[in-house]
């Protein structure tokens, strides 16, 4: 017992190390390609017809993607999530770069999306793989997937505890020892291979900051500014989402109106183009000195330009616009204290900024750790830490009220396909009917006296009979003994009742396709213990609620990790 | 000691494609073996205690299930006949034939007694026609599921049902409630036979009794 345990966790850990090294370069990769599209498009920035790049990108991001790499769309995560919940952890290896790609187009061409995302479904996807070659089992495939999550979001912004907690909170939805470990393996090996590439750099820095009291009663009012941004975002993304869907069929045509109305947007306000790395550092330096109208507006473009961008099918993620989103609420609550309170001083646009991208983050995500361990590794202090703790927990607390479930979980819930760990959907989802059937049974013809029948229930112990045609072999009914026990001593009935007079028309029956979730709910409606499962009128066996109990229960034992 | 996967789904009680998909799943541990999934008997054991999985002992299983079937001319042969059993009413006899059978180890003598009589206390299991079949008032776990067979030196009052003198003791022991109601189905049977009654009262041999009562369960079947 020891021995497996052991064996399994050290090649876990070292097959981790490649995953890490996986995750980290595709986000690399990534960063690089942008760099140089950037670099390339960005010449065009002042000519008038810039704003048609973004509709451009888009189309060519969609055709990659569903004519050449022919992936499906979406953010990225969510299908990882759903691929850790039920299909165990599998991925197809065209997605570890399918997204990739179509992303660098979208953004690079100035569409306002995150490479996170794409980043995530590459580094979990490159894990997916690496796990089958090494024939590993669902559940430590599940782990390595989420570890080449946490990789690649460790390898973007230098932070390997974001990564892990990105992963634990998002991702599995849980937090488990074995899953840590192998998580954080590979969430620390990305972070190296983001020190090779860029040194140890930290990506905004901020502060030092003198932090008054005022300013943490200030980070509650700014909470609350990050919980109305985030559930704007969240409603608006997912009825631009809706709207779009239901009038455009075509993704390719849907999303290039997208790119068009997020040009448009970025002619009056080109901050809110591209993944926004840049502007949040000009915010940080203090670079931008904004009014409140302004800032308010970026906040309000950057929130329209990426539903405009992600919504119609754009492939990107909403991690980095929630960042950019955040700063610049920042930068408007500072504004705005500054101007209510002039002779106080507060701590600065940085640090409000900071707080701003860690409250959008964690109402969106609705992963306030990793909003918070993000924040305080990306500054590289702990001194923003108490402040990061309230912004994040009640941003995230509020917006539980009005969404329950994360952007990335909210498709999920939405088809029930959300199953967390250990939940009850999720174990009962995991157990098959062809499991639970139990085929000792002794048909019965219709035709039969009851006094035949009696010598069965003597020598047999079984309490309920399915009568079968024996013609056809077809199902027929059900006879539970209960029900009949009152005859059973009337000799005078054993010659003029058949069996099939016996019959119980109101049996339901439950059929190999029936959710097991339906079956427990027929049971709870007060049916017998006993179910029989009939398949093509063919009779297979019966379904007791006490074996789904036993079953059950062993199927939760072991779930469980000692 | 190597298990396969049907063994284990038996010592689990789940069916081989739950065990499969464990296997699938990274749930349970097992090993590779010539391309074939095989389990490690002390390894499963310790995971499951871990788990508080409770395994269903093969042995045990199929000592229950033989227990279970037992015939009424096996369980006389386990109990085996006794013939000139000495005493002057139902306490005397019941404590002669205690002390004459054997009981497994860690089964007291004295307490099969007192629940004997116990059970005559209640009620007189002499069923009539000169033949009673005590038995202790429950079930005793740990007990052989047998009948021992008792001709008595002389008859004695046994506060019968028919007021009739007794000359013949079946003893049943039993460890559950469901073999003692099966051996007393079958041995109820054989008494409603007037000619097996006589038979008794003639009866000299154990082999001759053992013979007669195949001889009825053939019959029966």
């Amino acid at each position: 017992m020891i021995s497996f345990h052991r064996d399994e966790r050290i090649k876990l850990i070292i097959i981790a190390v490649f995953v890490g090294i996986g995750g980290g370069l595709a986000s690399q990769l990534l960063d690089k390609s942008l760099e140089l599209g950037r670099e390339i498009l960005f010449r065009y920035k002042n000519e008038w017809y810039f704003f048609i790049f973004p509709a451009i990108g888009a189309i060519f991001s969609s055709i990659f993607l569903i004519y050449i790499f022919k992936d499906v769309g979406g953010h990225g995560v969510p299908e990882v999530i759903y691929s850790v919940t039920k299909r165990g952890g599998l991925l197809r290896l065209r997605s570890s770069f399918s997204r990739l790609v179509s992303c660098a187009f979208t953004i690079a061409s100035g569409g306002s999306a995150g490479p996170e995302s794409p980043v995530v479904i590459s580094g979990a996807s490159i894990a997916s793989n690496i796990a089958c070659f090494f024939r590993m089992k669902d559940r430590q495939r599940i782990a390595l997937v989420a570890g080449g999550s946490a990789a690649a979001i460790a390898s973007i912004f230098n932070a390997p505890v974001a990564g892990i907690a990105f992963s634990l909170e998002a991702i599995l939805g849980e937090w488990t020892t074995t899953n840590l470990v192998t998580i954080a393996v590979a969430s620390a090996i990305g972070t190296e291979v983001c020190r090779i590439f860029h040194g140890n750099q930290i990506p905004f820095k901020g502060g030092p900051f003198v932090i008054t009291n005022l300013d943490l009663i200030a980070c509650i009012g700014l909470s609350f500014f990050s919980f109305i941004s985030s559930l704007f975002f969240m409603r608006l993304l997912r009825h631009i989402r809706h709207v779009s869907n239901r009038f455009i069929s075509s993704m390719v045509i849907r999303s290039g109106i997208g790119g068009l109305l997020v040009g448009v947007i970025g002619m009056f306000l080109p901050d809110v183009l591209g993944e926004g790395y840049e502007p949040i550092r000009n915010v940080i330096y203090g670079h931008y000195s904004y009014g409140i109208i302004i800032s308010l507006l970026l906040v309000i473009g950057k929130i329209v330009a990426t539903c405009f961008t992600i919504g119609t099918g754009g492939i990107g993620g909403i991690f980095a616009p929630c960042l950019v989103v955040g700063s610049f609420l920042g930068l408007f609550y500072y504004k705005l204290l500054v101007f209510l309170f002039p002779s106080i001083h507060w701590a600065g646009q940085a640090y409000f900024s900071l707080l701003g991208m860690a409250g959008v983050l964690s109402g969106v995500i609705q992963a306030p750790m990793t909003g918070i361990f993000l924040i305080t590794e990306i500054t590289g202090g702990y001194e923003v830490l108490v402040s990061v703790v309230l912004v994040s927990v009640i941003s995230a607390s509020l917006i539980r009220f009005f969404e329950p479930f994360s952007v990335y979980h909210q498709e999920l819930a939405a088809r029930g396909e959300l199953l967390r760990p250990r939940t009850d959907r999720r174990i009962l989802s995991e157990l098959n009917i062809l499991e639970l059937i139990d085929r000792n049974y002794y048909p019965l013809r219709p035709d039969m006296r009851l006094r035949e029948f009696i010598e069965i229930i003597k020598n047999t112990d079984y309490d309920f009979f399915p009568v079968i045609d024996p013609k056809t072999n077809q199902y027929i009914g059900l006879i539970h003994v209960d029900d009949i026990r009152a005859y059973l001593f009337d000799p005078n009935l054993y010659d003029t009742i058949l069996v099939e007079e016996l019959i119980d028309p109101d049996t339901p029956v439950v059929s190999l396709e029936d959710e097991l979730k339906d079956i427990i709910n027929l049971f709870d409606y007060g049916h017998d213990a006993t179910l029989p499962v009939v398949q093509d009128k063919r009779f297979i066996g019966f379904i007791y609620k006490s074996k789904i109990l036993d079953h059950y229960r062993k199927e939760l034992i072991v779930e469980e990790e000692i | 000691m190597e298990l396969e996967i049907k063994d284990v789904a038996r010592l689990m009680d789940l069916p081989e494609i739950t065990i499969m998909r464990w296997i699938r799943q990274g749930k349970i541990p097992f090993r590779i073996k010539n391309g074939r999934y095989v389990f490690d008997k002390e390894e499963l054991i310790s995971w499951a205690k871990l788990h508080n999985i409770i395994l269903k002992e093969e042995d045990e299983e199929i000592a229950k299930r033989e227990d279970e079937e037992i015939t009424l001319s096996e369980a006389i042969k386990r109990g085996g006949v006794y013939f000139g059993l000495k005493g002057n009413n139902v306490y005397e006899v019941l404590r002669n034939a205690v002390n004459m059978i054997q009981l497994p180890e860690g089964v007291d003598k004295e307490m099969v007694f007192e629940k004997l009589i116990q059970r005559e206390e209640l009620c007189s299991t002499g069923i009539g026609e000169g033949v009673a079949i005590p038995h202790p008032r429950h079930p005793i776990k740990g007990l052989k599921n047998m009948i021992a067979v008792f001709f008595l030196e002389k008859e004695i009052d046994y506060h019968a049902l028919d007021n009739k003198p007794v000359f013949v003791l079946f003893l049943i022991l039993t460890s559950s409630t469901k073999v003692h109601l099966r051996l007393l189905s079958k041995l109820s049977f054989c008494l409603r036979k007037k000619d097996f009654i006589s038979f008794l009262r003639r009866c000299k041999s154990a082999q001759e009794l053992i013979k007669k009562i195949e001889e009825l369960e053939k019959s029966e079947k």
